[in-house]
């Protein structure tokens, strides 16, 4: 039974990263128009940073903002690249796909040519912290704690951002009708880059827990995450926030119980499949697409 | 002929096939990622039947064929109508659950490979005038009502149904005939470098796969002869240090085409230039 | 003769769109208290230019003065901040939003004012304080547009520019509307109308300017215009 209690702890933990960085790239869907398939590759980029921030310094504080700061460059690196499509084409989110999943592949590579030789590096177990619960082989870390609570949290303050400040009302208005955002007088470039900012920071603070969760990064870490965080996107419904607040929490719990009863491998594939037939099942995702 | 230069033009054959299998579904919309699971999958089953079987090749190969069509066909019954993005999930996940269940099956030889696949007689040849018969047969398709459907859908899919076009039927058919052509490719691959391993069907070959589409021209089948002879070519004359950053490059000529030139390498209007101009005057 | 205050003023404006010239050297201008109405067919020119006003296209040649200032070069932002609004054809709103959240975007640059504004627009369109609470993609057409132009006023505008307001709404609705543009100038708004209806354009405006193909073609008070027998003829369907 205890075992059981703590699988799902650490379920919740996992699932939550997983709904912070759906909600991320649903925010850029829903406000910037835009897919970013890269979004994934650029919280792991960002864990590096942490790493190797960590490795000069002791400072815990510095090493959240180097990560923060990672995305958050990122992100609005990608801003010009994003604009320029989506006024070359009306609103195609095609291109934005194809131009992100070449954003991906580069970050990807660079990844794994650069730092290590391309295998994995561990955080220092003070980051993850120690071990909170412990019965027998399961454990609980500290780290999943700090991850489980940081991500409700971090995904609160953004969902009220979002519908309950003003700032929140101006991202959407441009994300439905850039024409008429305009005609109000936002300033639309200005008020993007600000989105793409926001997703940073957000996208900054997965990349800390997350580290503290896993205590490990690998270049392909963002291949793995990034096809559960698509997969729990078009299960929820692509753009619904709710969705994928839901259908986070279920793959990560669905995952860490497959993970405590079979082989390592197989478990991926049991919450693929059956991301596969849900998908397959109900095209428009569980919960209704919000595009 | 040297070594370098049969694998030049064979892996080029196999993308071209590839590229275009990619490029039907793509005609709706669609990018179906289907078809790198389904070539993985013909692949290692067209290895298996000639190493451990002796099926002959022309039997493999219409197998391949044949499993392509009706892997395709059961999926398409789910997705023959779903938005891209939904396609794209599809086709991935199914991607990563072959991958891995190819690396965890010693029977056919898990992460380490598959080895000692029979060799065929000219298969050079053969791969070309497969390629030839291939590449006919879509520009029969591209110049039949299925492409102008096809080409109404991929602008507007509403104004498409106004016009009588059962968008469901349309996008399981290329969808079936793009995973028919990418089994083939399987095959055609697993007999050209009688090894096989999962590292290979992955995604890095969607991704090159896309920049093949994407440099080479979506509009049109002949962008991707273009483009896949170059990306296969050029890295050939690089020295191997830039060769193993592969990946940034292809990555990189994604984003730059669809920034410069969204349509790709050939366009419709090069296309447009070289028809015989129609005039009124009798 | 009393001082005509200039608010906005247009000289030899041209507009491109690549190779198609869509405005071609335009004079054009708009007194405090006036409602100049921009009459001409589809495809005249006529929203171009109101785009270019605001910035949205920018200009090839020609100058914009708005209140004396140049803004030809300015960001549509800027502009709107001035006191230069549009309603644009179409009735364009948030239709994901409600009512309410639709007017406070238009409150955008004028939020210290907003109580008083926002009663003033639920005074000239009450079923809008009807509805506010609700989700704007559900009011029907006549009262999106109501909504549109609730939604420029409440940026307090000292100019209000005005595209084809009655395009695509019926009849009833159509009259309603052109009561409220002539309510409003009697406030004291100046606008500026671009219509393809020109006879309710001229009936609701002191003067006209009829465009073709990019440029103007006819200028003058829209009394006399109505009474002109070619304008009749040719804009107004016979005598």
């Amino acid at each position: 039974m205890e075992i059981f209690i703590a699988q799902l702890v650490s379920g919740i933990a996992l699932g939550s990263i997983y709904v912070l960085l759906v909600t991320g790239f649903n925010l850029m869907l829903l406000v910037a128009k835009i897919i970013q398939f890269a979004y994934p590759q650029i919280v792991v980029i960002s864990m590096y940073t942490c790493w190797g921030v960590l490795q000069l310094t002791d400072n815990k504080f510095l090493v959240i903002l180097a990560g923060i700061a990672v995305s958050i460059i990122l992100n609005i690196l990608s801003e010009p690249i994003f604009r320029k499509i989506t006024t070359t084409q009306g609103v195609d989110i095609n291109a934005s796909f194809v131009a992100s999943m070449g954003m991906a592949m580069v970050i990807m590579d660079i990844m794994s040519h650069s730092i290590n030789y391309g295998f994995p590096v561990a955080f220092p177990s003070e980051w993850v912290g120690g071990n909170l619960l412990s019965f027998g082989l399961i454990t609980v870390s500290k780290g999943q704690l700090y991850a489980l609570i940081g991500s409700i949290i971090a995904v609160l303050i953004f969902f009220y951002l979002l519908y309950r400040t003003n700032q929140g009302r101006f991202f959407r208005a441009i994300a439905e009708n850039r024409f008429a955002a305009c005609l109000v007088g936002i300033p639309i470039i200005k008020t993007s880059v600000f989105s793409y900012f926001i997703v940073g920071v957000l996208g900054g603070i997965t990349a800390i827990l997350f580290s503290m969760l896993i205590g490990s990064v690998s270049p392909w870490l963002g291949e793995f995450v990034a096809l559960k965080m698509l997969a729990v996107s078009i299960v929820a419904g692509l753009g619904n926030l709710k969705g994928g607040l839901v259908c986070g929490l279920i793959l990560g719990i669905l995952e860490t119980m497959a993970m405590g009863y079979i082989s390592g491998s197989w478990s991926n594939v049991i919450a693929f499949v059956v991301m596969l037939v849900v998908v397959l099942i109900k095209p428009q995702g569980l919960f209704g697409s919000k595009i | 002929m040297s070594e370098i230069l049969y694998y030049f033009l064979g892996f080029t054959a196999i993308y071209i096939l590839m590229g275009w299998a990619l490029y039907l579904p793509y005609r709706v919309g669609q990018l179906h990622f289907l078809i790198v699971a389904c070539m993985a999958i013909t692949a290692y089953f067209g290895g298996f039947a000639a190493r451990e079987w002796n099926w002959p090749f022309v039997l493999i190969l219409f197998a391949g064929i044949f499993m392509g069509a009706v892997i395709a066909f059961v999926f398409s019954m789910a997705i023959g109508k779903a938005p891209c993005f939904t396609v794209v999930i599809v086709g991935l996940t199914s991607v990563f659950i072959i991958k891995t269940i190819i690396e965890n099956w010693r029977l056919l030889g898990g992460t380490v490979g598959f080895f000692h696949i029979p060799t065929v007689n000219n298969l050079l040849p053969i791969i070309y005038i497969l390629l030839f018969v291939v590449g006919f047969l879509i520009y029969k398709i591209d110049h039949s009502r299925w492409g102008r459907a096809a080409s109404v859908v991929f602008v507007d899919s509403e104004v498409a149904v106004t016009l009588g076009v059962d968008i469901k039927k349309l996008g399981m058919f290329f969808q079936i005939m793009a995973c028919a052509i990418a089994g083939m490719a399987g095959i055609l691959d697993a007999f050209l470098v009688n090894s096989l391993s999962p590292e290979f069907f992955t995604f890095s070959m969607i991704g090159y796969l896309m920049c093949i589409l994407f440099v080479g021209g979506y509009t049109t089948m002949w962008g991707i002869i273009l483009s896949a002879f170059i990306l296969q070519g050029i890295p050939l004359l690089f020295p191997s240090e830039i060769a193993s950053w592969r990946q940034v490059i292809y990555g990189a000529l994604l984003v730059i085409i669809i920034l410069i030139r969204p349509e790709g390498l050939i366009t419709r209007k090069m296309l447009w230039g070289l028809k015989p101009k129609v005039s009124y005057n009798k | 003769m009393k001082k005509k205050n200039n608010i906005l003023k247009i000289e030899h404006l041209s507009v491109a769109y690549g190779p198609i010239k869509a405005v071609k050297k335009v004079n054009l201008e708009v007194n405090q208290g006036e409602c100049v109405a921009l009459i001409g067919a589809n495809g005249a020119g006529k929203t171009s230019l109101l785009k270019s006003i605001l910035g949205i296209q920018k200009a090839e040649k020609g100058n914009i003065f708005f209140l004396g200032n140049d803004i030809g070069r300015k960001t549509t932002d800027k502009i709107v901040s001035l006191g230069l609004c549009l309603i644009p054809e179409g009735h364009i709103i948030f239709s994901s939003m409600t009512v309410l959240e639709n007017l406070q975007l238009g409150a955008y640059h004028n939020p210290s004012d907003f109580d008083e504004n926002i009663k003033r627009v639920f005074n000239y369109f009450p079923i809008l304080q009807e509805r506010s609470g609700q989700i704007a993609g559900t009011l029907s057409g006549g009262e999106q547009q109501m909504l549109s132009m609730g939604r420029a006023l409440m940026s307090k505008p000292k100019l209000i520019l005005v595209d084809e307001p009655s395009l695509g709404l019926a009849p009833k609705i159509v009259t309603d509307i052109f009561d409220i543009i002539l309510e409003l100038n009697r406030e004291g708004y100046s606008i500026l109308l671009a219509e393809q209806n020109a006879k309710k354009a001229l009936e609701c405006s002191h003067r006209c300017y009829v465009m073709k193909t990019g440029e103007i073609a006819v200028a003058g008070f829209s009394r006399e215009l109505m009474d002109d027998p070619k304008i009749r003829q040719a804009y107004l369907g016979g005598s």
